[in-house]
């Protein structure tokens, strides 16, 4: 177990006001059965009425609307969490979700005859589900590039498969896209890791009524050096700020994560 | 049963006067047209009806049953009742309402129920719609009309009076109301079913508003009055589909939603009639599951039945399906309005083929069904009277009490044997009688 002080701030700065703003966030860290939250301040920007919620995915949100004028508007989540490796799942009833196919997790014929040569065998046939998860990150580790600005929010497994690059939002949907082509409950996690920089993603898988985690973009398993965020379907799903707005200004937004042991 | 045709004329421009069209949400647009008047309407005898009622009121509280469990607990899909491809997979189903408990646990509150009635007199369901079916405000000004037009024919005939739809949907909006007002939410009066909204609005009394009239503030929906004021709603018959009904949870791009409403909503301070995510329960794949539904919830025999129809995902009906593909329609699960509905013998034996090692390679892709012989229904035509294909959308309303209105939706073809009754075929409606004796 270690104990983490995490900060996530995301500051967005328009170039001419904006108006009758909404937003719903969802980069908040919760209590779940890894970690623990023992601490945790929000800080909105304009400061204004909120409301939490929560999501069909049971990740915590927060949704608010800020009527007047502004030119910049801002979260902060800091906090201390107390974080496990093994993972234990009490809600079988969305487990049922993590099996099917996304329009952003979709194999395309060329992801299939991949899949088919590489995994097509006896061999991997006979494997469990967690060894099964493992081979397919050590082969996608091996085929993919990471390459920031290769692909965007919306490139869909299929589309970063196709160019062999992408950022850690890809390496998530081809391997979730893996998982569940053979029979591999498989979900989408948005958190933090150790270190400074951005927000991260992974990949969960469930095997013998257990969630484990895997990063692929970094080759490694989950431990007691990520926090998780959200989990869903895929990136759809963990989206962790939206906002609608009036105005015709321009957008600027920094993102800056930290996490370190303390 | 001819009585009223002397007043067809009149009675079509008064309804254009009004501004009676009909629409069809599919593929996400609405098509739009005025819609025709036949004066001969159909009969549906007393104890006809009271069958159909039966297995109306037991089909939808089995949707309903449905809804509740494929967004909760999911015993159906566990005990391998429906195989959750069916139900995960189809555009319908919204893991956005995963978790949510709607007021009184009611998610279909109007289902509009599509049968058709074959040659030799048995009903078949045809297609449930538990979205946002429309259709039940045309029997309603019509059936008004027809009584000024011709006060005598309803004297003398014992016809179930149907002008207590407005009063039916006003005590489900009341029973579900968790505190405020109603209203009725519709897109605005560019929407084709505009009249709908609005004449529902007004015979049932409750407020009709636009989406820029409602907000959403510290959890609660309020309507925007006067000078600013706010009042808090409870009930939202809303008239806008699914995906752009909250641009911060569905579609981003929607903008005749109400941003947030699905927060409100989840917390339970508003009811939304119906309730959002129900066409889990209403897509192709999963409506031949619907009498399954109805043993495995109700423990009890279904009373209407479905078009006979077979799901290639299982070995038995594949085979069935490439041995009698002929015979049959084969509808792509996928697609949505008439797109992807192929009538096997009108294949070429190249595309026959093509077609059969695709249902071969995804078979949960397809269902196919037989081709049911509908029994015709008389229209008027000019100065003759012809036999056209017609379907009934019957209307069950679920409070606190499930209830089918007394009349329904009939739309014709008016294309000689053309199966196909709606309206983008030019096809019209007429009243529906149920007798009281």
């Amino acid at each position: 177990m270690k104990t983490l002080r995490f900060d996530y701030d995301l500051q967005i700065i328009f170039s001419s006001p904006v108006w009758e703003h909404y937003f719903t966030l969802k980069c908040f860290p919760k209590t779940r059965p890894r970690q623990e939250i023992v601490q945790r301040e929000i800080i909105v920007t304009p400061d204004d009425h909120y409301q939490m919620s929560e999501d069909g995915f049971g990740n915590e949100s927060l949704y608010g609307h800020y009527e007047k004028e502004h030119t910049r508007f801002g979260v902060r989540v800091k906090g201390i969490a107390r974080v496990d490796w093994a993972v234990y799942d009490t809600d079988p009833s969305r487990l049922l979700l993590y099996r099917m196919p996304t329009s952003l997790t979709k194999m395309s014929k060329e992801m299939e005859e991949f899949a088919d040569e590489q995994w097509g065998n006896l061999r991997f046939f006979r494997m469990g589900k967690m060894n099964k998860a493992h081979e397919i990150m050590d082969t996608l580790y091996n085929v993919f590039q990471y390459e920031s600005g290769s692909t965007g929010i919306s490139t869909t497994a299929a589309q970063a498969f196709a160019q062999k690059k992408g950022v850690c939002q890809d390496y998530a949907h081809i391997m979730l896209a893996f998982c569940r082509h053979y029979g591999i409950p498989a979900r989408y996690v948005a958190g933090m890791m150790i270190g400074e920089g951005y927000s991260h993603a992974w990949v969960e898988i469930y095997s013998n009524g257990r969630w484990y985690g895997f990063d692929p973009t970094n080759h490694l398993l989950i431990d007691s050096n990520y926090i998780m965020i959200g989990v869903g379907r895929d990136y759809q799903d963990c989206v962790l700020n939206k906002g609608r707005f009036y105005g015709t200004g321009e957008q600027l937004q920094k993102i800056h994560v930290n996490v370190e042991e303390i | 049963m001819y009585s009223l045709i002397p007043h067809a004329e009149d009675i079509n421009s008064l309804l254009a006067r009004y501004g009676v069209k009909f629409g069809i949400y599919k593929n996400n647009t609405y098509r739009e047209q005025l819609f025709p008047f036949d004066a001969i309407p159909r009969v549906i005898e007393k104890k006809e009806f009271d069958y159909l009622e039966k297995g109306l009121i037991q089909r939808v509280d089995a949707l309903n049953a449905f809804l509740n469990d494929i967004y909760g607990e999911k015993k159906i899909i566990k005990d391998g009742i429906v195989p959750e491809e069916f139900a995960f997979i189809s555009t319908g189903y919204l893991p956005e309402c995963e978790g949510i408990v709607p007021s009184k646990k009611i998610y279909s509150h109007i289902s509009g129920i599509d049968l058709v009635q074959a040659k030799d007199g048995t009903w078949y369901v045809l297609e449930d719609n538990l979205r946002v079916p429309s259709g039940a405000s045309f029997p309603m000004i019509a059936r008004k009309l027809c009584r000024r037009a011709d006060p005598e024919t309803f004297r003398t005939h014992a016809i179930e009076d149907n002008r207590n739809y407005a009063s039916m949907l006003r005590e489900v909006m009341d029973y579900v109301n968790t505190g405020g007002i109603n209203v009725i939410l519709t897109p605005g009066r560019y929407n084709s079913a505009f009249f709908e909204h609005s004449y529902l609005a007004e015979q049932a009394g409750v407020l009709l508003v636009k989406p820029n009239d409602l907000v959403v503030k510290d959890g609660y929906l309020y309507f925007k009055g006067f000078s600013d004021s706010l009042e808090k709603v409870g009930a939202v018959y809303r008239r806008i589909s699914d995906e752009y009904m909250d641009p911060m949870t569905f579609c981003e791009e929607s903008v005749i939603g109400v941003p947030h409403i699905m927060e409100v909503y989840r917390k339970g301070n508003v009811a939304l009639i119906n309730a959002p995510g129900n066409g889990a329960a209403d897509d192709k794949g999963i409506y031949y599951f619907v009498p399954k539904m109805i043993s495995y919830y109700l423990k009890e025999e279904p009373i209407l039945h479905n078009a006979p129809t077979y799901l290639p995902y299982y070995e038995e009906d594949r085979d069935y399906v490439l041995e009698h593909f002929d015979e049959l329609v084969i509808k792509d699960v996928a697609e949505a309005g008439g797109y992807g509905v192929v009538f096997g013998n009108s294949l070429t034996e190249e595309q026959k083929a093509e077609f059969k090692e695709k249902i071969k390679t995804e078979p949960r892709r397809f269902i196919a069904q037989e081709v049911i012989d509908f029994k015709d229904l008389e229209i008027k035509d000019h100065d003759t009277i012809v036999q056209r294909k017609a379907d009934l959308r019957a209307f069950v309303l679920s409070g606190k009490e499930t209830k089918v209105w007394k009349s329904g939706l009939t739309r014709y073809s008016t294309v000689p044997d053309s199966f196909i009754v709606n309206s983008s075929q030019g096809g019209g409606f007429k009243d529906t009688w149920v007798l009281s004796q």
